[in-house]
């Protein structure tokens, strides 16, 4: 299998969707997007490719952010890595004004009373490090070794020094974090939401931290 | 509707959003000095400022925000 990396762009927007909401679901069939907002998978699909549209940079919807592996002109995975608060401001707070600009007035409404109970499994993301948004890989292409070449492939785009990398993954999915920790990610904070509701909103009540240790995990390209 | 005016309104907003009774801003708070201050936090907090102040942002406007000074300076641009 011949595989080429190579940067996302505008005809990449639906399979990016795709990832995107793949990785929201963390192995699980739980969506934000229709537990907090109310919005159908199919709709939050276009609602993503709408945010990835916007052009915004340095946050899990920025098309920028993300790079696609290739096989027969097709893609069959891609990784999101961003540097955090590169412009000075933090990736959340992009992101919410990304949804809040895209989404309906009423589906956002509806999540006001949420807030407090979401908010608890917030983890702060350092300014200045790498932030791994994402690695997804096609059922067919899995197996191959794509994880690391993607991740290998973006980490070395974005590392100019000896920045930190850092994903968040929520705790309920076994098989991104066993994949993280083959990479070299070791879990180094947790947090565990207390609120009764959580488990009907969240794929998980625990969010994990993970850091990569660029001494043993990343080959630079 | 001059800064510290702005300022005052919106001390009895984020208190209110972020449920912190004290909490009090200063033109340099930025969202990673408060505990909870995520996206959908964040989604809350603008509505509400919009409401509160009869105004609408643009994503270009809130994606320039840096710190509570910047809001203050953009919401005194549309008053």
């Amino acid at each position: 299998m011949e595989i080429l990396l190579r940067k996302a762009g505008p005809t990449d927007y639906p399979f990016l969707a795709e990832t995107i909401i793949n990785a929201e679901k963390s192995g699980g069939q739980t969506l934000t997007y229709t537990t907090i907002f109310g919005i159908a998978e199919e709709k939050a699909k276009d609602y993503i490719i709408q945010m990835l549209d916007e052009e915004i940079e340095h946050c899990e919807f920025s098309a920028e952010a993300f790079l696609i592996a290739e096989s027969d002109g097709k893609a069959v995975g891609a990784v999101c890595c961003w540097i955090e608060a590169a412009d000075g401001i933090a990736s959340s707070i992009l992101k919410g004004n990304l949804l809040r600009h895209t989404l309906p007035k009423d589906n956002f409404e509806k999540a006001i009373r949420l807030g407090p109970i979401i908010s608890e499994l917030h983890m702060e993301y350092e300014a200045g490090s790498i932030q791994v948004g994402l690695v997804y890989v096609t059922e067919a292409a899995r197996g191959k070794g794509l994880v690391k070449r993607l991740l290998d492939g973006k980490i070395s785009e974005l590392r100019t020094g000896d920045q930190h990398v850092y994903i968040q993954v929520f705790g309920n999915n076994a098989a991104a974090i066993r994949a993280y920790e083959k990479y070299g990610f070791a879990t180094v904070a947790q947090k565990t939401a207390i609120h009764p509701e959580i488990n009907a909103y969240m794929p998980s009540d625990t969010k994990l931290l993970m850091k990569l240790n660029t001494a043993t995990g990343y080959e630079p390209i | 509707m001059n800064r510290s005016e702005i300022t005052e309104k919106l001390n009895t907003i984020f208190p209110t959003v972020f449920n912190k009774p004290g909490l009090s801003i200063t033109e340099s708070l930025t969202a990673s000095d408060v505990d909870g201050w995520d996206s959908l936090t964040h989604m809350i907090l603008i509505s509400e400022v919009e409401k509160s102040f009869g105004i609408t942002f643009k994503l270009k406007e809130l994606n320039k925000m840096k710190n509570v000074g910047d809001m203050i300076e953009i919401i005194a641009s549309k008053l």
